[in-house]
């Protein structure tokens, strides 16, 4: 009798290649990309090398020594900055997750300033341990005589000394990767509308009449846009009011308006695809999960893209979530309060024409799968 | 009577299978035309293509003298069309249910709402208005999914399975709805396994099989052409024994019957009469052979 029904489990599950991949190839993937996360932490591939910046004010042959033991350094890709004021501005816009500023007096107190930038916690202790690595190797009996001892680090947040308003915290990257990822699941879930539509015949009775399948799938955008808008809003307005996340500027709401009326829309439109690829509810279902949860693993929902190695933060330029994040990002960790608004907005706007491109194709990707539901 | 809608020579295949070939017939007007055939003989693909929904390789379609294929406006204007499953909003209720497929065939404003409480009186449903529609009884489902198809008064109506899964009660109350709606002047095409019923109801029987029409006329014509129209007479008589004979005249013949029955001495316990039915009839036009 168990053995009866342990055949007739195994029989469902082996005819259910939606259910065999949930159960056996997503944790894989998940596990490897975690793993390529992770476990790529010895940065000692040209892929995985942090980004710095140095800014030279010492301007002296032993300044100049230690920034060429840096860049000998395989893990990390050193750029130049002018001055402090220069280095601090590309953390501050995140085009550098962390800067090196050799100050003047450097070759008598070995003193240097790490800015760094929170939302990348690994690259500053990483950076942190790889100068004192830089100065030990300035240390060799050659060199001994210049370079005495360790450097002397002071960390500095890139952050520091903002005021409560412009202030950042964890809780808006959260906010925008978990909102973006349930943004995904619900629309899929809610596109899914049409399939249970075209199994009860409803889909074939609505296109006897006015309306056509252009106009159905409209009126399904449209809808599933809106829903999409409002719990975005949901998510941030509770992120505001209950974990004091800096929303309610002007500054910050035009951006999130933009943002949500831009990744809204792609969602939506991403659900649909997926309503008209799948036959059945459940293969919907299976396919959603798959699909979100690998995307939202790549494109930054889980894991900060900053620590991902290179060639995932690139993989992660093809995902609904990467590109949304780096948006919202965009208004709500890296913005400069002294930008307009208009200026803030125009910042947005490669996230947001990658959007409303993904937003294209998904329509013509839906309208055209549709099509096997009009007539054969 | 004028045809309302012909489909001539229409010819569909899905890869091999070969679902329509050469079908023809045709619906007049005022006229209820039961569609019958076994399992998979091409009855929904004839559907389907005039519901717009399938495009014939070949052959065409007329609907009130204008040619169907592609023209999707007049199917929307002139047919309305009843599937055979449950196509409504199961979380909307009666009323909504009504009021959305009513917009959907362009009606507004007081038009709708006229309409919209016509269909709860005809479907007697008003009670339930409110109702969401996953509460309802199939019987009730059934005569919604009807009346939906019908608010804008096409004068052609499509019908596939009307009654299937339904009580008799309810399957009664569907057929006076038919009929009210024909004598309103809706010409009715339905397809439906309950050959009893297309019996007593239709006008006229069209029979295919294997996408091939193969009879088309009223009940005693295809009684006639092919089981042939005698009737099946048994008398029953008190030593158990039972006369059997096919006869073509049963005022003459009957008579003559009895007075064998009689003359034997023996007493006539019971008399049937079996008339020839439409089972009998498609049983011998599709054979006996199962279908997938």
């Amino acid at each position: 009798m168990i053995s009866t029904i342990m055949k007739i489990s195994l029989l469902n599950m082996k005819r259910d290649k939606v259910a065999l991949r949930l159960t056996f190839v997503l944790p894989i993937i998940f596990f490897s990309i975690f793993a390529m996360i992770f476990g790529a932490s010895d940065r000692n591939t040209r892929d995985n090398r942090i980004k710095v910046v140095v800014a030279d004010l010492d301007r002296t042959d032993l300044s100049q020594r230690f920034i060429t033991s840096m860049q000998k350094q395989k893990a990390l890709e050193v750029s130049a900055a002018a001055d402090r004021e220069s280095a601090h501005k590309q953390v501050h816009e995140g085009k550098f997750p962390v800067a090196i500023v050799i100050e003047s007096g450097f070759s008598a107190r070995n003193n240097v300033e790490l800015i760094y930038d929170a939302a990348n916690p690994i690259a500053q202790n990483a950076v942190s341990g790889l100068l004192q690595a830089s100065a030990m190797m300035m240390m060799a009996p050659a060199l001994k005589p210049l370079m005495t001892s360790l450097v002397h680090v002071q960390s500095t947040d890139v952050r520091a000394g903002e005021t409560p308003t412009q202030q950042r915290s964890m809780i808006a990257y959260y906010a925008a990767g978990i909102g973006v990822m349930f943004l995904l699941f619900s629309m899929s879930g809610a596109g899914g509308a049409l399939i249970e539509e075209q199994e009860s015949g409803t889909l074939e009775r609505v296109l006897g009449t006015n309306a056509t399948m252009s106009r159905l799938l409209a009126g399904k955008w449209l809808f599933l846009s809106a829903v999409g808008v409002v719990q975005l809003t949901i998510m941030f307005v509770w992120a505001a009011v209950v974990f004091h996340m800096d929303f309610f500027t002007v500054q910050r709401l035009s951006g999130f308006a933009a943002m949500a009326l831009i990744t809204a829309p792609t969602a939506a439109g991403f659900g649909l695809v997926l309503a008209t690829a799948c036959r059945t509810r459940q293969q919907l279902n299976g396919t959603a999960s798959i699909i979100i949860l690998i995307m939202s693993a790549l494109g930054g929902s889980m894991v900060p893209r900053v620590i991902m190695p290179k060639f995932m933060e690139t993989t992660s330029l093809f995902t609904i979530n990467g590109w949304a994040l780096d948006g919202f990002l965009k208004v709500f960790w890296y913005d400069d309060p002294h930008r307009t608004v208009l200026q803030s907005l125009m910042g947005l706007l490669p996230q947001l024409a990658m959007l409303s491109a993904f937003t294209v194709v998904f329509l013509a990707t839906a309208r055209t799968l549709a099509r096997r539901w009009e007539s054969i | 009577m004028n045809s309302v809608l012909s489909v001539m020579n229409a010819v569909k295949s899905f890869g091999s299978t070969k679902a329509l070939d050469d079908a023809s017939f045709e619906l007049r007007q005022g006229e209820w035309l039961a569609l019958l055939g076994p399992n998979g003989a091409g009855k929904t693909t004839i559907v389907r293509s005039i519901a717009g929904r399938v495009r014939l390789d070949s052959g065409k379609i007329m609907l009130l003298g204008a040619q169907l294929n592609g023209a999707r406006d007049l199917v929307r204007r002139k047919l309305g069309i009843v599937p055979q499953e449950i196509a409504l909003y199961p979380r909307l209720t009666a009323q909504e249910n009504l009021r959305c497929f009513g917009e959907l065939v362009g009606l507004n404003g007081a038009a709708l709402d006229e309409r919209v409480k016509w269909a709860l009186d005809f479907t007697a449903l008003s009670d339930r208005a409110n109702d969401p529609i996953q509460t309802f009884s199939g019987g009730m489902k059934r005569r919604l999914n009807l009346v939906c198809a019908v608010l804008d008064r096409p004068p052609v109506l499509l019908l596939d399975e009307p009654t299937v899964g339904v009580d008799p009660q309810s399957r009664q109350r569907i057929w006076e709805m038919l009929e009210t709606l024909r004598r309103d002047g809706a010409s009715l095409l339905l397809t439906t396994h309950q050959l009893d019923e297309a019996q007593q109801i239709c006008d006229r029987i069209v029979v295919i099989d294997r996408g091939k029409v193969v009879a088309d006329g009223t009940l005693d014509e295809l009684v006639r052409k092919t089981i042939g129209s005698r009737r099946q007479v048994s008398i029953t008589l008190s030593n158990g024994e039972t006369m059997r004979s096919a006869v073509s005249d049963i005022g003459e013949e009957l008579s003559k019957m009895l007075s064998e029955a009689g003359s034997s001495g023996r007493t006539v316990t019971d008399v049937h009469i079996e008339s020839p039915t439409l089972q009998a009839v498609f049983i011998h036009l599709t054979g006996r052979e199962l279908r997938e």
